[in-house]
């Protein structure tokens, strides 16, 4: 994707603002976001342990809050690029290069997704298309819950852009047992190429 | 510890290979073999090898408690084959003939059981005996499969033999066998017990000394004492019961079943099985917000290690996702202590967005934020499963993807997360589209070290080597297909979800498993393709749930835009209903059989790939040549029992062939009780979800085996024969002056046609 070709982007899908907490932006993330992730820069850190979250319900976390979160990784699978910071039971996913997504499954309450161009990651790195995207998700961690998350990244087709699938996100956190499993599946991007 | 307290002497499996001369590739390379260990050990008089079964569920195949013996159940030969695991070693391989069809093994230390599912008739075995072709021979099995190159094109036109559905049905029973291992037959039978006929399903009690059978078409479930062989009980369950998991302490066990989504729960007593109904809602994070679906293809289920939950692959009729018009693969997970699915739903309302640019307008068939994933073509038809402990993966049978797929287990829904699959099909038919090699996988065996799966391949009669971690396969080809060529080739098509031009993605025998039925009702329409197709605008095809409809988005007209009339159509029966000319089709519109298949092609929404020179003429119609030539020589009937009428039936039989009830004036006796005329009806009441019928005459229906196709009637509202006769009236033939002890009499006698 050229410079040239990106700079025709514009505006099309309004925002759709589904769901409880939904957020949508074109504003950079907050300073305290992580630095992007691998799947090898993860593979150091700890997985999501249910000693860490408390049992009673807190508020989401205000932006200036994530600075105190702990870097975690997902229990199984390829987390890809996305780096995930836990705080009390709120997990946040953050995912460069991808473009969007959406709860598949599960209770909506809580869950927020915002996606957003983030001039200051690096154009090398870029996947998105010359838009530098990033994808972030906030979701509470509660006992006894499940939900599935889906990610978007681009396919670039002939002549025009349109959107494929990314990624999967599987939270499974069985009442009576200790800790959340937390499941991500990438896939590859597609390209008419 | 997995299997309590037994513990068992492997020795005589370990006589039997080692009779058979050379030590093993397998063990020389550390995995499955372990032949020679154990037989040197007893020759050397060190102490024998103590070893527990590597699993107590039944599968298609399976290995021998001290991993020295694989053993094959192939149904279509009627026998068992004992092979070297490594799959070298031609002088260790035996065939062992059965009395009819093994379904599933279970290897002990010193016994094999295996189910049969028809003891045949004589007259039923000398037709079979056609049907199945020469007797397979251990010197014909080819343990290194030579890679050879795809034959076709090629339309041999070998005749079908037709065969009659009415001889070959006809079954004394079905089977539970006992083999011991002895050296020179491999196996030698110890017992039997005679149960319903089409056993299928088998597991053995963690104790090692009870099995419960699940008999399919008959649906019901037995337990059966191991030792005496001895029949302890038997129960009813809901239609088509197949995989059986038995808890640890033996008391209760699970049954799936091949169509619907509950799953039976067993209690075991000391003589007795009661059974219930276990709801398990398929596929709730692809459900359409508010809804539940039905499933179908459970053959087989499986516990976790922690005996905490249970596994069920199957296919979920109308979940959503992209272009999941005949719904999703899934694996529903029942958390056994809440009895609760695992997966969450799908809710309205949820968080969904996508970055703020220009992007292609998705057609319906692309990602959507929010949506469900793609169902991956890896993962279709479900047919068997294993639970990988070290990995906490399923290894899972795709018969249609010719794939074993693995799928992570800790998933909410482990369809959703692939983790690797391994292709098996190869070597595909230039013109046919359907392997030359590993088709059709139907069984798994795993070994007890989790590093090799046994893949059984049925369309093809092979055995596949696959080393998990590095995915080195190795291929054992059985017997050549007994079937003539041509009817040979469509049992490859029938099972296969890859020819683009044939299956659309999803087999015929997805939803005719084994030529039968989902029991599931479809809704059939005319619309438009998507992506839009002018050679099929406006086709008619089908839906598994009316929330799978689209409109198109691009080329978009008033008729996409639309929602178009659905109508109910229940999936028919074919094993055993093909013989006739014709017409065939809901109104008769088909004036053969040809004609029929190449419409269901469009159903399926084949054709999409295929170039206009090959749609309707040509390639397509010579595939479906093969495709009948296997529904009428190759795809067997049920087994039903062959006895003489009941009173009551006799009763029943009396009515059905009164004047009064006119029953026989277009179920002809003589004619597979179907004159395949088109009669008007009075229009049913149309039921929710779907429009009112357009046309009101159907073609008669053959009512053979109908008494185990419920629910009845082209839109599936009448749930058993009772109620269809209760609320008849006179609508088909008279049966409203009847009592209720004369339907249920008729009832009878319909059960047994």
């Amino acid at each position: 994707m050229s410079r040239k070709r990106a700079s025709r982007l514009k505006r099309w899908y309004a925002p759709t603002l589904l769901g409880a907490g939904l957020a949508l932006g074109a504003a950079a993330p907050s300073a305290s976001a992580p630095p992007s992730g691998s799947a090898s820069s993860s593979s150091s850190l700890p997985t999501i342990a249910g000693a860490n979250i408390p049992t009673e319900p807190s508020s989401p976390p205000k932006a200036a809050e994530w600075k105190a979160a702990l870097q975690v990784r997902v229990s199984r699978g390829d987390q890809g690029r996305c780096s995930a910071s836990l705080l009390r039971e709120w997990l946040r996913l953050r995912c460069p290069g991808w473009i969007g997504g959406g709860l598949v499954a599960g209770d909506p309450k809580g869950v927020t997704i915002s996606a957003f161009s983030d001039t200051s990651q690096s154009e090398s790195s870029d996947t998105s298309g010359g838009l530098n995207a990033v994808t972030s998700l906030v979701l509470p961690l509660r006992r006894g819950q499940a939900k599935v998350v889906s990610f978007l990244q681009f396919a670039e087709e002939y002549n025009s852009l349109a959107a494929a699938e990314a990624g999967v996100l599987s939270v499974v956190w069985r009442a009576g047992r200790a800790d959340p499993v937390l499941v991500m599946t990438r896939r590859a991007a597609p390209s008419m190429f | 510890m997995r299997y309590r307290s037994v513990v068992c002497l492997s020795l005589a499996w370990a006589l039997v290979a080692c009779g058979r001369g050379s030590r093993s590739e397998g063990r020389a390379q550390g995995g499955p073999g372990h032949a020679g260990s154990a037989a040197g050990s007893a020759a050397s008089g060190t102490p024998p090898v103590l070893v527990e079964p590597v699993s107590l569920r039944g599968q298609a195949l399976a290995l021998s408690a001290d991993e020295a013996t694989l053993i094959v159940a192939d149904e279509d030969h009627e026998a068992l084959f004992l092979l070297p695991p490594a799959l070298s070693g031609p002088e260790q391989v035996r065939v062992v003939p059965l009395p009819g069809p093994p379904a599933q093994i279970v290897a002990l230390a010193e016994r094999v059981y295996v189910t049969v599912r028809t003891l045949p008739t004589a007259a039923s075995r000398s037709a079979r005996d056609v049907i199945r072709g020469p007797v397979p021979t251990a010197e014909k099995v080819m343990l290194s499969l030579p890679l050879k190159a795809p034959s076709g094109p090629h339309k041999r036109n070998t005749p079908a033999a037709l065969f009659d559905p009415s001889v070959v049905r006809g079954s004394q029973g079905g089977l539970l066998l006992a083999f011991r291992p002895e050296k020179q037959a491999g196996l030698v039978e110890v017992g039997r017990t005679l149960l319903a006929p089409d056993a299928w399903g088998l597991a053995v009690t963690a104790d090692q000394k009870r099995a419960l059978v699940t008999s399919a078409w008959s649906a019901q479930v037995s337990l059966v004492d191991l030792q005496s062989m001895k029949l302890l009980a038997t129960a009813k369950t809901a239609r088509e019961p197949r995989g059986i998991a038995i808890l640890p302490d033996g008391k209760s066990a699970y049954l799936s079943h091949l169509m619907g989504s509950a799953l039976t729960h067993l209690e075991l007593g000391p003589d007795s099985v009661r059974v219930s109904a276990q709801p398990l809602p398929s596929a709730l994070a692809r459900a359409p917000v508010g809804s539940e679906l039905e499933a179908s293809l459970g053959y087989d289920l499986v516990l976790a290690p922690d005996a905490q939950s249970l596994y069920v692959p199957r296919h979920a009729l109308g979940a959503e996702g992209v272009a999941s018009w005949w719904g999703a693969p899934t694996v529903d997970i029942l958390d056994l202590a809440s009895l609760q699915p695992i997966a969450p739903s799908h809710q309205a309302g949820s968080a969904r967005v996508q970055v703020a640019v220009e992007l292609r307008p998705p057609a319906s068939w692309e990602a959507h934020p929010g949506q469900a994933p793609v169902p991956e073509i890896t993962l279709v038809q479900p047919r068997a499963l294993a639970y990988r402990r070290t990995r906490d993966t399923l290894l899972i049978a795709s018969e249609g993807a010719d794939a074993l797929t693995e799928v992570d287990a800790l998933a909410a829904d482990p369809a959703m997360v692939i983790v690797r699959s391994h292709t098996l099909g190869a070597h595909y038919d230039p013109f046919g589209k359907f392997p030359e090699r590993g088709g059709a996988p139907t069984g798994i065996a795993l070994s007890r070290d989790e590093r090799f799966a046994y893949v059984y391949c049925r369309s093809t009669f092979d055995v596949a080597r696959v080393e998990l971690d590095n995915g080195e396969q190795r291929f054992s080809h059985l017997a050549d297909d007994g079937l003539p060529a041509d009817a040979a080739y469509g049992r490859r098509l029938f099972s296969n979800a890859t020819n683009s031009s044939v299956s659309g993605g999803l087999a015929c025998g997805s939803c005719h498993p084994e030529g039968r039925d989902d029991g599931y009702v479809w809704r059939e329409g005319k619309f438009n393709s998507d992506p839009p197709d002018p050679a099929y605008d406006n086709g008619q095809r089908f839906l598994g749930r009316r929330e799978n409809f689209k409109p198109t988005s691009e080329g978009q007209d008033s008729h996409d835009s639309q929602r178009p009339p659905l109508y109910p159509r229940q999936t028919p029966l074919l094993a055993g209903r093909m013989r006739a000319n014709g017409p065939f089709g809901w109104h008769g519109e088909n004036p053969d059989i040809l004609a029929r298949l190449l419409a269901g092609f469009h159903l399926h929404r084949a054709a999409w790939d295929a170039s206009d020179a090959t749609r309707d003429t040509g390639e397509n119609v010579a595939k479906i040549d093969y495709l009948a030539d296997y529904l009428r020589s190759g795809l067997l009937p049920p087994p039903t029992l062959a006895v003489a009428l009941s009173p009551l039936e006799e009763q029943g039989k009396a009515l059905f062939e009164s004047t009064e009830t006119g029953c026989t004036r277009c179920h002809a006796p003589k004619r597979e009780f179907t004159d395949r005329g088109v009669t008007p009806l009075r229009q049913l009441p149309a039921r929710a979800g779907f429009e009112r019928e357009e046309q009101g005459s159907f073609k008669t229906p053959s009512l053979w085996f109908v008494g185990g196709t419920p629910p009845y009637l082209h839109d599936g509202s009448a749930a058993t024969l009772e109620d269809l006769l209760r609320t008849n009236g006179d609508r088909m033939g008279n049966t409203k002056q009847l009592s209720e002890a004369e339907r249920t009499a008729l009832a009878a006698y319909l059960r047994v046609l």
